[in-house]
């Protein structure tokens, strides 16, 4: 129960970011979800971003927003990944493709909050920010998600190999990569960038 | 001043080390390719796991260096801001942790020159092309887990702690992907899994004292209700148990024992490391308190589950690498055991003395089990029991490593591991608990029993030997090296009982 007076607004955010959570979550944990679980997850991601706002919009000095940003930022970077390596087919005979594969694993550590990724650390502000409202029931919602998520991940990477990736793909593909890992593992400039959000938000 | 500069300058170069030496491993073939014929490149094909050990071997003597002033008391500490306003990179040279990061590099030293001797003895012992990169990745992979194992034992911020344990994990997953794709993909899972039960655990300390420091423990105890402080323990005991192989969390064990028997053996080893020495950082003192009987019910519950489970499943193994897998989940039980035995208001301190000891040990044991399994499997080309017989006489030294690593886990004297037992045992008759010391002596026996009978079949029965491809001596100078080990230890325990006194009156003493 949060210590905190809750106003209509804040409800219906926070009612709005868990159930969308709870319903992307059991549609992505679905047997026959297939490559669309990570469509789900997704929409479960934005779900923690909307989490995030509502912490904000509770209480002003929590981290919520710098949270939802990190979330945001983390989703991002996931999405431009996984447009360059989304396979127009798959192929079961295929040779196994390093850069493509290893770009698929990247999207799902850090929609799912695994280190070394960017996700890790907004996944963490998160459930921090959720904490800090007072809602713990929410934060443990959130973590159960996180862990869920990693079964249809399982199940993804253990698909046929995508396309290969060439060119000037290849090359935005493996920057991409290095971002989402380095900024995983010296995340200030990305707490700097949402932490200007915040303050931009908050001026606003 | 000087001084503690210096010491501080080793301490992150003891974290740092691995990864450099993983990204020169992982550089080699490329690097190579430009100067050197594909003969010269295969005949070379042992030169990453070489730098890999050497790299261990440099880790372990810098580790030593900082004995004097851990063991006197006084912990080394580096402290570094990670971001500005939410993480704090501290890292605690203490007598326990320095003993899991000198295990970690010394065993580490020990499982390379195996690979070592597999490469020498040729591509089909490793499941590697002749021309592909895999065996420089194998050692950069290990070589990451290893840093990333030393930076969670060093670790003094529970945030950081969580990033370590998880990313040693992804790079075990890698290990094994690296190898046969596909494979290993419960080490993500358990990734996930352990990661967010100690991050629930951590998050729950934050909100209650506003800090996630290890230092910031003992403040739980003064600003939360006994629920709460039941619920952080509880979390990090279910986290940290994936890690040591416990039951039900061994599964990850099972899934690797179709591949090459040297396959787990980092996993398991390194594992079993940073599962023991965190859980005897993060729970006595503080978290483990005669005040949280569930918790030390639980681990009782887990404990003799472990110890009993593995070693009954040891006992019907009917291959090597399911006897080490089994023998792995046992020991576990040992650790889980004395946790719980050290809840009690009069537990003398032997119990917890007796699993620090294990954090060098237990791995210690378990590596043995594996390299003899391993050594086995690539000579003869199969370690299944029905299939092997009357090796004694083709390889008395795998029969000697074998006797010595399991009877060393069941607490055999004169070998190492007795020291263990000795303390586990009379700490529980000590404490008047004659009927759990009973239980633990019987798991011995049966430990024992399982140990003769893999012995016997694989060893001492009649039938002819099956044909065996010839020994490596980096192979044989790895068995003899774990033997000798075990057996030194066992008849000078001296060292390693002060450094364990030490670490029972200073890193698990903690109180508010």
């Amino acid at each position: 129960m949060s210590p905190f007076a809750t106003s209509a607004p804040v409800i219906v955010a926070v009612t709005m970011g868990g159930v969308l959570l709870v319903i992307a979550t059991v549609m992505a944990l679905r047997p026959k979800a297939g490559t669309g679980s990570l469509g789900w997850f997704i929409i479960a991601t934005f779900a923690y971003c909307i989490l995030g706002l509502a912490a904000a919009m509770q209480l002003r000095e929590s981290d919520g927003l710098r949270a939802a940003a990190m979330q945001l930022l983390a989703l991002a970077l996931a999405l431009i990944l996984l447009l360059l390596c989304q396979p127009r087919q798959t192929l079961r005979d295929a040779p196994r493709q390093g850069l493509a594969s290893t770009a698929r694993i990247v999207v799902w550590l850090t929609l799912l909050g695994i280190p070394p990724t960017v996700g890790f650390h907004a996944k963490v502000m998160l459930y921090r920010s959720l904490l800090s409202v007072g809602w713990g029931g929410m934060a443990a919602l959130a973590i159960a998600v996180a862990a869920a998520g990693v079964l249809p991940a399982l199940s993804a990477i253990g698909l046929p190999p995508p396309l290969p990736l060439k060119g000037a793909r290849a090359a935005v593909a493996v920057v991409l990569i290095a971002l989402i890992v380095i900024l995983g593992l010296y995340p200030q400039p990305a707490i700097s960038l949402a932490g200007m959000v915040q303050n931009l938000a908050k001026s606003g | 001043m000087a001084t503690i500069q210096q010491n501080t300058l080793i301490l992150v170069w003891l974290c740092l080390l691995p990864f450099f030496v993983a990204g020169c491993a992982a550089l080699f073939p490329r690097l190579s390719i430009r100067f050197h014929s594909d003969a010269e490149r295969a005949a070379m094909a042992w030169a990453p796991f070489s730098l890999a050990a050497l790299a261990c071997i440099m880790g372990a003597s810098l580790t030593v260096s900082l004995l004097p002033a851990a063991l006197a008391g006084s912990p080394v500490v580096a402290d570094y801001w990670w971001t500005q306003d939410l993480y704090h990179f501290r890292l605690q040279g203490d007598a326990l942790s320095l003993l899991a990061v000198f295990a970690v590099y010394g065993l580490g030293f020990l499982i390379h020159l195996h690979l070592v001797g597999l490469r020498e003895i040729g591509p089909a012992a490793t499941d590697v092309g002749p021309k592909d990169h895999t065996g420089a990745h194998r050692a950069a992979l290990i070589l990451a887990a290893q840093g990333c194992a030393i930076a969670a034992l060093l670790s003094a911020d529970l945030i950081v702690l969580v990033f370590s344990v998880q990313l040693a994990l992804i790079c075990l997953w890698g290990l094994v992907s690296v190898t046969v794709p596909q494979r290993g993909l419960r080490f993500l899972l358990m990734a996930q899994v352990c990661g967010l039960l100690l991050l629930g655990g951590a998050l729950l300390m934050w909100r209650q004292v506003g800090d996630t420091s290890v230092q910031a423990l003992p403040l739980l105890l003064l600003s939360t209700n006994p629920s709460v402080l039941r619920l952080v323990s509880v979390l990090i005991l279910l986290g940290l148990l994936p890690l040591i192989s416990g039951a039900p969390a061994y599964g990850w064990l099972s899934s690797l024992l179709p591949l090459k028997r040297s396959i787990p053996m980092a996993p398991a080893t390194l594992l079993v490391i940073m599962g023991t020495a965190l859980m005897l950082r993060l729970l006595p003192g503080v978290l483990l308190l005669p005040g949280l009987p569930t918790f030390a019910a639980l681990c009782l519950i887990l404990g003799l589950f472990s110890l009993w489970w593995g070693a009954l499943r040891a006992w019907i193994a009917t291959d090597m690498g399911a006897f080490a897998a089994w023998l792995t989940v046992a020991q576990s039980g040992y650790v889980l055991v004395a946790l719980a035995a050290a809840s009690s208001p009069n537990a003398p301190p032997a119990v917890m003395q007796a699993a620090a000891m294990q954090v060098l040990l237990a791995p210690l044991a378990v590596l043995t089990i594996w390299s003899v399994a391993s050594y086995v499997a690539t000579r003869t080309g199969s370690d299944a029991l029905p299939g092997i017989s009357g090796m004694i006489k083709t390889m008395p030294l795998a029969g000697v490593a074998l006797l010595a690593g399991g009877l060393s886990l069941a607490g055999v004297p004169p070998l190492a591991g007795f020291h263990v037992q000795r303390l586990l045992i009379g700490g529980l008759f000590a404490d008047a608990r004659p009927a759990l010391g009973v239980v633990v002596i019987l798991a011995d026996l049966l430990l024992v029993a399982a140990v003769l009978g893999v012995f016997r079949q694989a060893f001492l029965r009649g039938e002819p030997p099956p044909p065996a491809a010839p020994a490596s001596s980096w192979l044989s100078g790895q068995l003899v090296l774990l033997t000798l080990v075990i057996a030194l230890i066992g008849v000078w325990p001296g060292p390693l009982m002060h450094w364990t006194e030490v670490i029972f009156r200073t890193a698990l003493s903690v109180t508010p």
